[in-house]
């Protein structure tokens, strides 16, 4: 169900998107020069970064919406699985790409 | 330096951020999104979870401040990726009037911020702000064209096909984070990762925030524990 917005709140609708994630990357902007390049501060924004990033795309992959809500959890996790699997033993990001990325087709498609 | 951004851009992160938008396109035509609203939402807000919950809240109809407010929190983890971007470019070197810094900022997606991570040994200063600003700006022009062909191909392309370009940019990024060098880093994207399959059905998009904060803070406590 579409609700129609007036012109001016699709505009307001875009400016303030924009600001909320604007305001971040100025914040951000803002206090990088204030942190020791070595300090444990640094090191701790790094970790909850890495967390935080790896966190939204377990989110996609195990909760998500939209298209990818069609297909089963498992053949998502397996298609990941491997991709780590090879990632891990061999370090090369491509082939692990590829190969998830083929597994996963196969999955959805003939499982 | 550039060029080889480029290049690399070219490959797997463009297309899988290119695909990506393609399926924010379809999700925000669907909301009632129209033409100049979605290119205008990539360009503007650039960073796919705020950009998703824009269009989930706008097609229910939500008010402005209740957006405005999603996407913040969608999107809170920017101000991590740019004060760890800023400081893996060493961007402090160069002192860039403040209208460069904020283009170089408002470029720092997942993508970039990864690929970063991933170079950052590779590459020596000079030459990893270069490799990023090529690296960047191609990626951007990825993930535009990809919101402009998904906004046409939508109602064309099967969902068969879609439903894999859509699965390839968490496989990316979660593959890109989990090679990282150092160890904290390498723990904190399984903790991550794992602690948001927890918390999500209990907290919704909170899980993000709960589980890097718990995370991080915990694979870095591990790490020094495990030195000492």
């Amino acid at each position: 169900m579409n609700i129609e917005y007036t012109n001016l709140e699709k505009v307001l609708a875009i400016v303030l998107a924009c600001l909320a994630t604007g305001i971040w990357r100025l914040i951000g902007a803002i206090f990088y020069n204030k942190i020791s390049e070595d300090g444990i501060l640094i090191k701790w924004i790094n970790a909850v970064a890495y967390s935080m990033v790896s966190a939204v795309m377990m989110m996609i992959l195990v909760y998500p919406s939209g298209i990818l809500a069609n297909t089963s959890i498992e053949h998502r996790l397996i298609a990941l699985g491997i991709g780590i699997l090879l990632m891990v033993l061999y370090g090369r990001l491509i082939y692990a790409i590829l190969i998830s990325m083929i597994s996963f087709g196969i999955f959805v498609t003939y499982l | 330096m550039y060029l080889k951004g480029i290049y690399d851009a070219s490959n797997v992160p463009g297309f899988a951020l290119g695909s990506t938008m393609m399926g924010f396109s379809i999700i925000a035509k669907e909301a009632g999104f129209n033409f100049w609203m979605v290119m205008l939402t990539t360009a503007t807000v650039w960073g796919m979870p705020g950009q998703v919950a824009f269009a989930g809240l706008y097609a229910v109809g939500a008010s402005l401040f209740l957006i405005f407010i999603a996407v913040t929190l969608a999107n809170m983890r920017m101000m991590l990726m740019v004060i760890s971007g800023a400081n893996i470019l060493n961007i402090k070197k160069y002192k860039l009037s403040l209208f460069r810094q904020v283009i170089i900022f408002h470029l720092m997606a997942i993508t970039s911020w990864a690929q970063i991570g991933h170079m950052k040994d590779k590459l020596i200063d000079d030459d990893l702000i270069k490799y990023y600003t090529g690296f960047s700006v191609s990626i951007f022009m990825f993930g535009m064209t990809g919101t402009l062909i998904g906004f046409y191909i939508g109602d064309i392309i099967s969902n068969e096909i879609l439903r894999i370009l859509i699965f390839i940019t968490p496989l990316y990024i979660l593959l890109l984070v989990v090679n990282s060098k150092e160890t904290f880093n390498k723990i904190s994207v399984y903790l991550g990762g794992l602690l948001v399959i927890i918390f999500y059905p209990i907290a919704g998009t909170w899980s993000i925030l709960i589980s890097g904060i718990f995370g991080g803070s915990l694979a870095l406590l591990l790490t020094y524990k495990l030195k000492k």
